[in-house]
């Protein structure tokens, strides 16, 4: 079970994602009633948005990894709160600010936990063929 | 025409003997590649030019706006641009590895995972290097993974 999920996740993300946005967009523009077009879409616009400082600030060089933390995640959470509030994606509440703000914190270390895992894995990849080399 | 392999790890430096009868077009053609397979560049020390081969080459680097060639007990410069190198080492086994850096992956001994997701080369003759994340994607390549 966990090696069909460790295989399989990353194709099925695409596959269901693709999915919803398809929906959310063809629901959007044909005005579907009863549905969550415009959530998903604005949703889909933050996370793009997101993706794109993070990609942004990974090409500077920082003096250390805890700076690059420090300000990746201070100017994602900003635009976040942002995009969230003016999109109506959350409430204008304080409730709703701590309890999505501590989600966008977890999920942005998990994110950090994932790519060093990748990091890792590339690492032993890299060795193993190396040492085919030699 | 017969090909053999002798595998002997006391070598320093790969020999190719070549034995022949009659010296033809097509051992000519033999010969002009693996001629071809070690391109030269110059490099100064000391005020001296010298003759470099690029095998003989660990990596190459940009500070300011000179290049270091390093060897292996060496450091020539030369005030060629990185660009230069990079084209005139293009399908070598030379691979840039961040912005200011081009690696010859002969004398790669291993890597290790640095955080903000870089990988750390450590080469053969113990200098360490960064493999920033952007160029990481022509590591892989160069090793078919």
């Amino acid at each position: 079970m966990k090696e069909f999920f460790e295989d399989n996740i990353s194709s099925m993300s695409f596959t269901f994602t693709v999915i919803v946005l398809l929906n959310a967009i063809l629901g959007y523009f044909l005005k579907y009633e009863g549905t969550n077009n415009k959530f998903l879409l604005t949703l889909a616009a933050l996370i793009i948005v997101l993706w794109a400082i993070a990609y942004g600030l990974s090409l500077i060089s920082f003096s250390s990894t805890k700076m690059y933390h420090i300000i990746n995640l201070s100017s994602t959470l900003f635009t976040f709160y942002v995009i969230a509030i003016l999109g109506g994606l959350i409430p204008q509440t304080m409730n709703s600010v701590i309890s999505n703000g501590f989600i966008f914190i977890v999920v942005y270390f998990l994110n950090v936990k994932r790519h060093e895992r990748l990091t890792e894995q590339l690492a032993i990849e890299i060795n193993e063929r190396l040492s085919e080399f030699k | 025409m017969k090909l053999f392999l002798h595998e002997d790890q006391n070598i320093e430096e790969t020999i190719i003997d070549i034995t022949y009868n009659i010296f033809d077009d097509q051992l000519q053609k033999i010969i002009h590649l693996i001629e071809e397979n070690d391109i030269q560049l110059e490099g100064i020390k000391q005020n001296q030019t010298y003759i470099i081969k690029s095998s003989d080459i660990f990596y190459i680097e940009s500070v300011d706006n000179s290049t270091f060639l390093y060897t292996k007990t060496d450091v020539f410069e030369s005030k060629k641009k990185l660009y230069h190198f990079e084209k005139k080492l293009k399908n070598k086994s030379f691979v840039q590895i961040n912005k200011s850096t081009i690696l010859n992956m002969d004398h790669l001994r291993s890597v290790s995972p640095l955080p903000n997701y870089r990988l750390e080369a450590d080469l053969v003759n113990d200098d360490r290097l960064i493999i920033s994340r952007h160029y990481m994607k022509y590591v892989k390549e160069y090793l078919n993974i």
